[in-house]
C-alpha cells in the first residue's frame, strides 16, 4: 500500500470522482435527480465522506494538506450543487413558462353588464349639475287635462300654438302631455296649496307625447327635460347666468354658446340657446345645434296657479335631452334608441361618450 | 316664409353691409333678432339669395316684407324704403257693405272697373309672390296677394257683377253651404262662421278663402276690393273646420294690423291702376277700427334691475320709435309707450317691451348674474334608492330600454284574454291617433317585452336581458283623474343563458330562480323585507293569467300592517309564445311597483355570530311535488330555538319509477348554535335527540302524503 499523500493513487481516483461528479452534474436537469446526486455525492455513503475517510490514514505531516485539500473540494461540490439547483430552478421556472403561452386574442370570459338608456345617463347628468345650484326633481302625471297641458300654460283653444303640439285626445276630455311644462303648473299648484316659501326649484324630466307620423327624427312619445325657478324677484339676467352655467358644465368648454330670441307662450321674453363646437383657436366653428329653449314665466301662469305676477317672477326651461344624446352618441336615428335591438344598446354602452 | 334678399333690400338698406357678399353677417344678424334661418339658396345667376325663415309663432307682423325690413330697422336703424301708394278718397255714400257681426274688426271695399285689357305685375313682385307660395292667377287677383306678402295685409277681389244685393259681413246661419275656390262641391259651414254673402249665397268665409261664385275671370271688368281685419280666433276656427290654410288666414289667424285694412289699400290702388284698374268712387269704408292705440308703462329702474343694466332714457327711447311707436313720452323714470297697431297682437304689458329692448341690444351683450340663492340640493331619497336598483339590474346583465306607452287593438290581443272584465281588457282608449298602432294606453308591459324578444331574435340576438321604468295605465273611475291610474313600475324580461356561454364553459339558461335573486337584492340594497309568494291564494294580479300558472309568484314587501302585494314574477305563460311569433323560448318577467323606492328602509339589528363552535347537520326530506321546501326550512327554523339558520343545501329529483309520483329529496344544512340553546356544548345525544324531533315534527306538521323521511 502506498503511503498516502496528495499525490498519491487514492488521491487521484478522489480527483476523477469529483471530475465524473462535475461531468454529472452538468448533465443533471432536475431536481430530483440533482438530489439523488447530492446523496451520492455528500450522503454518508457518498464518495466525499469516502474521500475524508482517507484523512485518517495520511501521515501527520501530510495530513493536514490533505485535508485542507479535500475541504476545499467538498465546499467546491457544495457550491456547485446549490449553482445547479439554482440553474434547473430557473430552467424548470422558464420551461413552465415557456409551455404555458395562452392566445390572448380570445375573448374574455367574464359575464358582460348591461346599462342604462343613453338618455338616462345625460338625464342624470343634466340633474346632477342643476342639483348643484338647488333643483329638486318632481315628476307629474302623463295622463293631462287640457288645463294643464294648455290653458294654464297660456294656450288658450284656438291658439296657433296648439297647433305646434298635435296632441292625442283621450276619453273625456283627458289627453297625453304634450310636454313636461305641465309638471310646472302641477308644482305651482302644489306650492300655492301646501303653502310652501319660494323659492321652488325643480327639475320635471318625462315622457311626452305627440300625435305625428313616427319617421327617424318624429316620435310619438320622447323624452323632455323641463326646469323651473320661481321666487319673488327673479331676473333675466339670473336667466341667463343659471343657463350658461348649466350649458357650461354639461357640455364643457369646447363649445361655444349663444341665446336667440324666441316664443313659447308659457313664458315672455322666451329664448333659445345654441351651441356649437369651438375650433383649435378657440373660435366657433361648424353649425348651431339648438339645445335649449327657456324664458320668463309668462304672467299669465302666475295667475292661472294662485300667485300674484306681481310678487312672483321666475324663469322656465326645457332641455332637448334627445338632441344631447344625439350630439354625445353620434346617433342619427333617434327612433332606435326607443326600440328595443339590443345591438343598438350594447354598441351605445360600450362608447362611454355620456 | 321664403324670402328673396334683392326683394328684402327694396325695403331697407344696409348702412355697413354690402349684400350679398356679406350675407354671413346679415344671416348672424337675422338669427340674433329671432328670424331664424332654416336654408339658404343661392342664385348666383341673378346675384340674389333666397333664404327660408322659421317666424316666430307670435308675430304675425313677420310675415311679410314690410315686417322684416321693420325688424331689421328696430337693430340697426338701417333706413327703411316705403313702396309708391296712391291717394284714394274716402267715398261718403252709404258703405257698399253691411257688417253685423262683432267678429269683423274693420272692413272696406273699393269698387273698379276697366275697359282695357289687365296689365300684369312685374317679373320681381310675381316672383315674391311665387316664393311666398300663392299662385299667379290675373292681375288684379296677384296684386292682393302682393301687397298681404309685402305689408301683411291679406286682400280679396269679387266680380262685382256676380254679387246679388248687398254685401254683408256676418256669422253664418245654419245649414249655409259655400262653394269654395277649387271646388266643385258645396261645403256646409259650421254654423256661426264669419262669411261675406250677398243676398242669396256666400262670397267668401272671410279671411279664409273665397268662393267660386263671385271669383274674377279674365272677362271680369268689374271688381269689388276687399280690405278688412278679422278676429284671429274666428278665422282659425273656420280654417280648422274647413282644414284649409290660405296665404291670408296664416297672417289673420296670428293677429293682422287693423291700420293697414286702410292703409294697405293705398298700396294696392296704386298697383290696381298700374294694372289698368279704375276705381269708382272711393274707399268704402264699411267698419271703421276706432280703437284707441294702447299704451304701456316702461319704468326704467325696474327694466335696468330685469336685466342688470344701466340703459338711460336715452338709449331706450330710440329703440321703442324704431319699433314703430309713435308716441314714446317720458316722464321722469317712465317711459309711456304707444303700441304700434302692427304690434296691439303681441306687445301687452311692461314685459313684452322689456322683450324688445333684448332683441334691440341683442340678448348676447346682455350681462349675467348668478342668483344669490343658488345653493346645492342634495338628490332624493328616491332617486338614491331608484340609482340602486338599476345598479342591480345592470351590474347582471340588464340594459334600460324604453317601450312606447301605447299599442293597438291587434297587439294586446295577442294576449288572449276572452274576458271583457279581465283587468287586462280593460284600457285607456285614445280617441284621434295618427296611427292604429296607437290605439290604446296599455295596461301591461308584456306585449312590449315578449315583441321585444322577437325583434331581437328577428336580427339573431339570443341573449336578451331588458328592464324598463315606464308606468302603465290602469282605467279606474275612483282615480283621482276619474280615468285611470298610472302605475309606476319597473319590469324586466330575461331570455337565454344566465351565465353566457363562452369558450370556457357551456354557460346556464336563466331560470325564475336568477329573477328571484334579483328581487332579493333589491331587498338588501332597500332595506325592505321582500317575498315571494308562490301561489296567491288570497290575492291574485292582472298579469297572473298570462304567466305560467306552475312558476309565478307575487312579490310582497312587508309593511307595519302586513305583507303588501309590490309586484309579480315568474315565466311567460307557454300559451303566448305562438301569438308573439316565438318558438322554444322560456321568457322569465318581474315587474315592481316604484312605490317601493319611495318606503323607508326597515332597521335590521345586527345579529352576531355566535362565539362558540357551532355545529352543522343535514336533514334530508323526500318532497312530493308542490310541496315547498321553503316552507319547511321557514318551519324548523321557528320551531327550534337552537337553529342559528337553515339552509336547503342540496336537490335530487330521482328518475320516475312504475308511475309512482316523482320525489324531491332536499336536503337541509342546519347549524346549531350552542349559546342560543344556553349551554357551553353540545353533546352528542343532545344534538341528536333535536335533529330526531325536528324530523318527526316536519312530517307531523306537513303530512306523510308531504313529505318522508329519508
Amino acid at each position: 500500500m502506498n503511503e498516502l499523500d496528495l499525490n498519491s493513487d487514492a488521491m487521484k481516483e478522489v480527483a476523477e470522482q469529483q471530475s465524473a461528479f462535475t461531468q454529472t452534474l452538468e448533465q443533471t436537469e432536475d431536481l430530483k435527480a440533482l438530489e439523488a446526486l447530492r446523496v451520492s455525492t455528500l450522503g454518508r455513503k457518498g464518495w466525499v465522506k469516502k474521500a475524508f475517510d482517507l484523512v485518517k490514514k495520511v501521515p501527520g505531516e501530510q495530513r493536514k494538506a490533505v485535508a485542507q485539500h479535500l475541504n476545499e473540494m467538498k465546499s467546491s461540490v457544495e457550491a456547485a450543487l446549490d449553482q445547479a439547483e439554482v440553474r434547473i430552478a430557473t430552467q424548470a421556472i422558464e420551461k413552465q413558462v415557456e409551455s404555458e403561452w395562452i392566445d390572448w386574442t380570445m375573448p374574455s370570459t367574464m359575464d358582460t353588464q348591461g346599462a342604462l338608456h343613453p338618455l338616462t345617463i345625460i338625464e342624470r347628468n343634466c340633474i346632477k349639475v342643476l342639483q348643484q345650484l338647488g333643483f329638486e326633481v318632481v315628476e307629474g302625471p302623463e295622463v293631462e287635462t287640457p288645463f294643464h297641458n294648455f290653458d294654464a300654460l297660456n294656450i288658450p283653444e284656438h291658439h296657433p300654438a296648439r297647433d305646434m303640439q298635435d296632441t292625442f285626445w283621450l276619453q273625456d276630455n283627458f289627453l297625453l302631455r304634450s310636454h313636461t311644462s305641465t309638471v310646472q303648473i302641477r308644482a305651482l299648484e302644489a306650492a300655492k296649496a301646501e303653502g310652501r316659501d319660494l323659492p321652488l326649484k325643480i327639475v320635471a324630466p318625462g315622457r311626452v307625447y305627440r300625435n305625428e307620423t313616427v319617421d327617424a327624427t318624429h316620435l310619438a312619445c320622447f323624452h323632455q327635460f323641463e326646469g323651473l325657478w320661481v321666487d319673488h324677484d327673479v331676473t333675466f339676467s339670473e336667466l341667463k347666468a343659471v343657463l350658461e352655467f348649466t350649458v357650461r358644465e354639461i357640455f364643457g368648454d369646447a363649445w361655444e354658446l349663444r341665446f336667440k330670441p324666441k316664443f313659447y307662450p308659457y313664458t315672455e321674453p322666451s329664448i333659445g340657446i345654441d351651441i356649437r363646437l369651438k375650433d383649435q383657436d378657440g373660435q366657433g366653428a361648424g353649425k348651431w345645434l339648438t339645445i335649449l329653449g327657456a324664458g320668463m314665466v309668462h304672467e299669465h301662469v302666475f295667475e292661472n296657479t294662485g300667485f300674484d305676477p306681481k310678487t312672483t317672477k321666475g324663469f322656465a326651461f326645457g332641455l332637448g335631452v334627445s338632441r344631447i344624446v344625439a350630439m354625445a352618441y353620434g346617433v342619427e336615428s333617434m327612433r332606435s334608441l326607443y326600440e328595443s335591438d339590443l345591438r343598438v344598446h350594447q354598441r351605445l354602452s360600450v362608447l362611454g361618450n355620456a | 316664409m321664403k324670402v328673396s334678399l334683392n326683394a328684402l333690400l327694396q325695403y331697407i338698406t344696409p348702412t355697413n353691409l354690402s349684400l350679398p357678399a356679406d350675407w354671413d353677417a346679415l344671416h348672424d344678424l337675422l338669427e340674433d333678432i329671432g328670424l331664424e334661418v332654416k336654408r339658404v339658396d343661392r342664385d348666383e345667376e341673378a346675384n340674389n339669395i333666397i333664404f327660408t325663415l322659421e317666424l316666430l309663432a307670435n308675430r304675425g307682423d313677420h310675415h311679410c316684407y314690410k315686417g322684416l325690413a321693420r325688424e331689421i330697422h328696430q337693430r340697426t336703424g338701417w333706413p327703411l324704403s316705403t313702396p309708391a301708394t296712391r291717394d284714394l278718397p274716402i267715398s261718403q255714400d252709404k258703405p257698399l257693405a253691411d257688417v253685423t257681426s262683432e267678429y269683423c274688426i274693420g272692413y272696406t271695399l273699393t269698387e273698379y272697373k276697366r275697359e282695357l285689357a289687365e296689365v300684369a305685375l312685374s317679373a320681381d313682385k310675381l316672383e315674391m309672390i311665387d316664393l311666398a307660395g300663392a299662385n299667379q292667377v290675373s292681375p288684379a287677383v296677384d296684386v292682393t296677394n302682393f301687397v298681404n306678402v309685402e305689408q301683411g295685409q291679406p286682400m280679396h277681389v269679387f266680380d262685382a257683377d256676380k254679387i246679388v244685393g248687398r254685401v254683408q259681413v256676418r256669422d253664418s246661419k245654419e245649414g249655409e253651404a259655400a262653394q269654395l275656390l277649387g271646388e266643385e262641391k258645396l261645403t256646409t259651414l259650421t254654423e256661426g262662421t264669419l262669411v261675406i254673402a250677398d243676398d242669396v249665397k256666400i262670397l267668401a268665409v272671410a279671411g279664409v278663402m273665397g268662393c267660386e261664385t263671385s271669383k274674377p275671370t279674365e272677362e271680369s271688368t268689374h271688381l269689388y276690393l276687399e280690405s278688412g281685419t278679422f278676429d284671429p280666433v274666428k278665422v282659425r276656427k273656420a280654417a280648422r273646420a274647413l282644414g284649409v290654410q290660405s296665404l291670408a288666414s296664416a297672417r289673420f289667424e296670428r293677429g293682422a294690423d287693423p291700420a293697414m285694412a286702410v292703409k294697405g289699400v293705398y298700396r294696392a290702388h296704386e298697383l290696381l291702376c298700374e294694372a289698368g284698374w279704375q276705381v269708382q268712387g272711393g274707399l268704402s269704408i264699411c267698419k271703421a277700427h276706432i280703437e284707441k292705440p294702447a299704451i304701456v308703462d316702461v319704468d326704467l329702474e325696474q327694466l335696468n334691475h330685469y336685466f342688470s343694466t344701466t340703459f338711460s332714457v336715452d338709449d331706450i327711447k330710440p329703440i321703442y320709435e324704431r319699433m314703430g311707436s309713435e308716441s314714446v313720452v317720458v316722464e321722469g323714470n317712465v317711459l309711456r309707450v304707444e303700441i304700434p297697431s302692427h304690434r296691439q297682437w303681441d306687445l301687452k304689458n311692461a314685459t313684452d317691451l322689456y322683450e324688445e329692448v333684448a332683441r334691440a341690444v341683442g340678448y348676447n351683450a346682455l350681462p349675467s348674474k348668478m342668483p344669490a340663492s343658488a345653493s346645492g340640493a342634495r338628490a332624493s331619497a328616491f332617486e338614491t334608492r331608484l340609482n340602486q336598483v338599476e345598479d342591480i339590474l345592470v351590474a347582471e346583465g340588464f340594459y334600460e330600454i324604453f317601450t312606447d306607452s301605447f299599442y293597438s287593438d291587434q297587439d294586446v290581443a295577442r294576449l288572449g284574454i276572452q274576458d271583457e272584465a279581465h283587468p287586462l281588457a280593460q284600457h285607456v282608449r285614445i280617441n284621434n291617433s295618427e296611427t292604429k298602432a296607437y290605439s290604446l294606453l296599455k295596461n301591461n308591459n308584456i306585449v312590449q317585452a315578449l315583441d321585444a324578444i322577437s325583434a331581437n331574435f328577428r336580427v339573431k340576438s339570443q341573449e336578451i336581458q331588458v328592464f324598463e321604468r315606464n308606468k302603465r295605465f290602469v282605467p279606474d273611475q275612483t282615480a283621482p283623474n276619474g280615468l285611470c291610474h298610472e302605475l309606476e313600475v319597473i319590469w324586466g324580461l330575461a331570455v337565454g343563458q344566465a351565465v353566457e356561454r363562452n369558450w370556457q364553459n357551456p354557460g346556464r339558461d336563466f331560470d325564475v330562480f336568477f329573477l328571484k335573486g334579483i328581487i332579493e337584492r333589491m331587498g338588501v340594497k332597500l332595506g325592505l323585507e321582500l317575498r315571494i309568494t308562490p301561489e296567491a291564494t288570497e290575492q291574485t294580479h292582472a298579469y297572473f293569467d298570462v304567466l305560467h300558472p306552475k312558476r309565478r309568484a307575487l312579490v310582497e314587501v312587508q309593511l307595519a300592517d302586513g305583507w303588501k302585494v309590490c309586484g309579480v314574477i315568474g315565466e311567460v305563460h307557454p300559451k303566448l309564445m305562438k301569438p308573439f311569433g316565438l318558438k322554444s323560448v322560456r321568457p322569465y318577467f318581474f315587474e315592481i311597483e316604484q312605490g317601493l323606492l319611495k318606503l323607508e328602509p326597515q332597521t335590521r339589528p345586527y345579529k352576531a355570530p355566535s362565539t362558540i363552535l357551532p355545529v352543522k347537520r343535514d336533514l334530508c326530506f323526500g318532497l312530493y311535488q308542490q310541496q315547498e321546501a321553503g316552507y319547511i326550512a321557514d318551519w324548523m327554523t321557528q320551531s327550534s330555538p337552537w337553529l342559528d339558520s337553515v339552509e336547503i343545501a342540496d336537490l335530487f329529483i330521482p328518475a320516475v319509477e312504475g308511475g309512482e309520483e316523482p320525489v324531491r329529496a332536499v336536503t337541509f344544512s342546519l347549524m346549531l348554535d350552542p349559546v342560543l340553546a344556553g349551554k357551553d356544548v353540545f353533546s352528542g345525544a343532545e344534538i341528536n335527540d333535536e335533529i330526531e324531533r325536528l324530523a318527526q315534527g316536519v312530517i307531523e306538521q306537513f303530512g306523510e302524503d308531504k313529505v318522508k323521511r329519508r
